[in-house]
């Protein structure tokens, strides 16, 4: 994906903000708070997108039809619907439970385009353990917005994800990106 | 020694556990059915043009499917008649020819041997090129736009293949503005049979208020089929919700009237489906009578032999690439109507998308079941056994106007069990000839008591 903004970096001490933001994201998500996470840390706005580009010859311009395809394409109802799943107490898939665990990093915030929004560009690398035996790994880059409300806090206004592998070997991609 | 004739029990709807695991059944599927069915490859919508080309598998076999000049559409093996490296890297494009990574062997879109590097030089003009074009896939036909291809020169035609099946089909498929898919698949493993999603999709009605307990609550609140959730009571008799059909060739489907629209989870959206339903359905009747003008309203969860799926409502389109006995790729695309409004289209494939896709709420609940289903035959114990799909057994009949078998009851087995009836036949019949004399009685397997 190219810039579409300056790169000016943000201070240090909002670059601390935006590095808590993401560690406190990782860990809610990763220990079944992600309700928690929706209602605090997520901007009613929210775009959500996780994609999958069909590999196609670097000089073919002529193919025709779509080149992606779209995992998430999620507002807040949708989030608010996955994260429901769990709540209601038969979804079989997270019981016994899942264990996700993810480290980020690269981590890099600037001034968004807007006042009151950062870029900010993290690497994702996640570990979901389930069902004894079946331990998947999934590696990505994401690129966000995140916007300061009128409460001064940091939310997520867009999350985009263009996914790397094409072929999903860990079966599918059923938890928060 | 594998007694192939004894691993299906039409009559008591009974199958062999071994069809889940054994490798030697698996390379008689490979060779028997893989490479003698009609199996699904793209549409005609995804490779409008000349030189347009998508790359999939049939069977394990890795296949390039290619529009002509003369607008035709073929399909070639992608492996160099050299040394056997592929000539296409890409999943699809648009091009002029295939280039070898190897050594540059170049192929035309119709298959043949245009180019070899350094040939005067290094084979003294003595190669024939005439005889190294790409290996060819003996039939390639389209059913409503939907193309398929037969590795097996004296199969039938793709339309007998589809047999009964496609008067049903027609009702979806033969859409009045006609059907597209909306690519590039989504592809993920699932570390299963074959036939175990194949199975599922071809009319488990019984699963979706259990499996989908959760999804069904969140996900289908205006839709009749929440009221399937947890398995507790249906809302009116099973015959009245719905029905299966079964046919020659093991197509199938469940069916549920009414249930094509409701599963979205906002009013706009599901009133957006309706207004379109209830624009087109006069049409429908006009084309196809009543009865399908019913069947396109309705819910549909299908198969087509062997290894092809789809939803009608959630409108997801499936290809099941077997990998071995216990691992799949499966495919998935968003089918729908040409001449629906984009934003209407692009409701669609989003709702599919969350619902069926990689990040499917209800594909990643189904898929624990078809593993668990697979890999629990491990355990040799275990697949000396047998599984029963013997629900509805004694309702079915046939129909005046709709052909094939059918059973008077959306939660039903029958589907299944014409699944399984043609799946032993391919594996036991050594010809066409044979699996055609078989044709006027297939119905009685499931008919008689």
């Amino acid at each position: 994906m190219t810039t579409q903004h300056q790169e000016i970096a943000v201070s240090r001490e909002v670059r601390d903000e935006i590095e808590r933001f993401l560690f406190r994201e990782a860990r809610l998500i990763d220990t079944e708070q992600e309700r928690e996470w929706l209602e605090t840390m997520v901007d009613p706005e929210i775009k959500y997108q996780v994609f999958s580009r069909q590999l196609r010859y670097r000089k073919d311009t002529r193919g025709s039809g779509d080149k992606e395809v779209y995992f998430f394409d999620d507002n807040y109802a949708d989030l608010s619907h996955r994260i429901g799943l769990r709540e209601t107490g038969t979804q079989w898939v997270a019981d016994p439970p899942n264990r996700l665990r993810r480290i980020v990093g690269n981590i890099e915030g600037f001034e968004g385009v807007r006042a009151g929004e950062y870029q900010v560009y993290s690497n994702c690398m996640v570990t979901r353990n389930r069902m004894v035996y079946e331990q998947m790994s999934y590696a990505y880059g994401r690129e966000d917005i995140l916007r300061r409300g009128a409460d001064g806090k940091l939310r997520l206004l867009s999350r985009v994800i263009d996914f790397e592998e094409r072929f999903v070997r860990g079966k599918n991609l059923l938890f928060i990106l | 020694m594998l007694d192939i004739k004894n691993l299906i029990n039409t009559k008591d709807g009974i199958q062999s556990r071994r069809i889940f695991h054994d490798q030697d059944i698996y390379d008689l599927e490979m060779e028997r059915i893989f490479a003698r069915c009609w199996l699904f490859l793209t549409h005609e919508s995804l490779i409008p043009n000349a030189g347009d080309y998508i790359t999939t598998k049939m069977g394990q076999d890795n296949v390039i499917v290619v529009r002509q000049q003369n607008g035709k559409v073929r399909a070639f093996v992608n492996s160099c008649a050299h040394r056997g490296a592929r000539v296409c890297a890409a999943e699809a494009g648009n091009t002029r020819s295939f280039v070898c990574s190897y050594h540059g062997w170049a192929y035309g879109i119709d298959g043949a041997l245009q180019g070899v590097p350094l040939e005067k030089e290094v084979y003294n003009n003595q190669l024939d090129k005439s005889t190294h074009g790409l290996v060819e896939v003996a039939l390639v036909d389209s059913f409503c736009g939907f193309v398929y291809g037969c590795f097996d020169p004296a199969a039938p035609s793709l339309r007998e293949f589809m047999g009964e099946a496609a008067w049903y089909l027609e009702a979806w498929m033969g859409a009045p503005g006609g059907t597209e898919l909306i690519g590039p698949p989504s592809r993920s493993i699932l570390n299963c049979n074959w036939k175990t999603p194949g199975e599922n999709f071809i009319g488990d009605m019984y699963h979706v208020g259990w499996t989908h307990a959760s999804s069904t609550q969140v996900l289908f609140s205006q839709s009749p089929l929440m009221a399937l959730q947890g398995n507790a009571s249906l809302p009116a008799p099973a015959e009245v919700m719905g029905m299966h059909y079964t046919s020659r060739s093991g197509h199938g489907a469940a069916i549920t009237y009414g249930g094509r629209g409701g599963l979205y989870t906002t009013a706009h959206e599901n009133e957006m489906l309706a207004q379109w339903l209830a624009q087109q359905t006069p049409k429908v009747a006009e084309r196809l009578g009543a009865v399908r003008a019913k069947l396109y309203n309705s819910a549909w969860d299908g198969t087509i032999f062997p290894n092809n799926s789809f939803l009608v409502g959630p409108n997801t389109f499936k290809v099941w690439l077997p990998r071995g006995p216990g691992s799949i790729e499966a495919l998935t695309w968003t089918w729908v109507e040409k001449d629906m409004p984009a934003e209407l289209k692009r409701v669609i494939a989003r709702n599919m998308n969350q619902t069926f896709g990689t990040a499917g709420m209800l594909e990643s609940e189904d898929a624990d079941n078809m593993e668990s289903m697979t890999q629990s035959n491990d355990g040799l114990v275990t697949r000396r056994g047998t599984l029963n799909a013997q629900m509805g057994m004694g309702k079915e009949r046939e129909d005046a106007e709709m052909p094939g078998v059918v059973s008077d009851a959306m939660i039903n087995e029958l589907s299944h069990r014409g699944f399984y009836r043609y799946y032993q036949e391919m594996l036991v019949a050594e010809s066409w000839d044979e699996l055609r004399a078989n044709s006027s009685r297939w119905k009685a397997a499931h008919l008689k008591r």
